[in-house]
């Protein structure tokens, strides 16, 4: 553009030359504002060096250069010194910053929770809830962890593309369904054995009743307090659930 | 009277056809006793075994009693026929 022309296009190209200046700094001031929104209020006050280059926007670094210089300058009329390092701070106070060593590895996959989210996700998924059977999710624990990785064998031939993250898939989905398995057999065991201590307890209570019983009577028979032990007739009847007329 | 529609029920049945179906036992108690001791002494008295009897309840003069009370403030007396009503396993859903 400037060179083809010639000279009477001279005159313009200054005249957009100026203009491209001027948008320029526009830009330049438009770019500058949120920096300096972003500042301190103070930084933003008019000082004596900065009101006479209030008009051209000051660079960034620049000002915050000279804030630490401003800071560095009130500290020393205070009578502190210079700023330290951290590093300096860190050796004079023998702190040990070296970052700590990895943790140990997870004893299984449930136990990381990123590798639980990706499990759980990996599962949730429409292509691995449709590689298994549904009949396969009802049985045993034991039986689940033999038949379960065959469609996995099977599934790679199908899908030659993505092979390696259909097998991750499947073996989490093993996984989660083993451990499901294995709660409910824990659940089942709780609960039997709460029946067997509630029972035990409840022989316990036959013979600690009679006492008790026996007890009030030698006390109590016979005298006009209100602990005079009489007897009552209890009909025992199980509770249905249903209207009385389908229990009969 | 009461709010639960199988308590109502069960109190007609109750009225009806005392004693004549279900066991009935005589057991011991006192005016201070609590109704949570009466139905302890009567699960033992008729050997029904806690899982067995999920909610137990006393019915006192065709009402369900509270496992609070004590047997003189509900004016039970000698003789009394109450009504020990407990429930099934399948009864937990509820």
């Amino acid at each position: 553009m400037t060179n083809g022309l010639g000279s009477f296009a001279a005159k313009p190209e200054r005249q957009s030359a100026e203009t491209g200046t001027a948008q320029a700094s526009t830009t330049a001031n438009s770019l500058a504002l949120p920096e300096v929104s972003h500042a301190h209020p103070i930084a933003n006050m008019p000082s004596r060096e900065s009101a006479v280059m209030a008009i051209a926007p000051v660079p960034v670094d620049q000002a915050q250069q000279d804030r630490i210089r401003r800071t560095q300058r009130a500290l020393k009329a205070v009578g502190m010194g210079p700023l330290k390092d951290l590093a300096s701070i860190d050796q004079e106070a023998n702190i040990d910053r070296t970052p700590l060593p990895p943790s140990l590895p997870p004893l299984r996959a449930g136990s990381n929770p990123e590798e639980a989210f990706r499990m759980i996700t990996n599962a949730f998924s429409t292509d691995s809830v449709n590689s298994i059977p549904t009949d396969k999710l009802t049985g045993a624990a034991d039986e689940e962890q033999k038949t379960l990785p065959k469609p996995v064998v099977s599934r790679g031939a199908f899908n030659s593309n993505s092979g390696s993250s259909t097998t991750t898939k499947s073996t989490s989905i093993n996984n989660i369904i083993a451990e499901f398995a294995a709660l409910k057999t824990e659940v089942a065991a709780l609960t039997a054995k709460v029946k067997v201590l509630e029972g035990e307890n409840f022989d316990m209570l036959k013979k600690v009743e009679v006492l008790v019983q026996n007890d009030e009577r030698r006390k109590f028979l016979g005298t006009d307090s209100a602990k005079t032990p009489f007897a009552i007739n209890v009909s025992f009847r199980e509770y249905c659930a249903m209207a009385s007329f389908a229990c009969k | 009277m009461s709010t639960v529609p199988w308590q109502v029920l069960r109190a007609s049945d109750l009225a009806n056809s005392f004693p004549a179906d279900g066991a009935t036992h005589r057991v011991q108690v006192h005016a201070e006793l609590r109704v949570a001791e009466v139905i302890r002494r009567a699960r033992v008295k008729g050997n029904i075994e806690p899982k067995d009897s999920l909610k137990p309840r006393l019915m006192v003069k065709d009402l369900v009693v509270g496992h609070g009370m004590m047997l003189g403030e509900l004016g039970v007396t000698k003789d009394e026929k109450v009504a020990f009503v407990y429930g099934a396993a399948e009864e937990e859903a509820l």
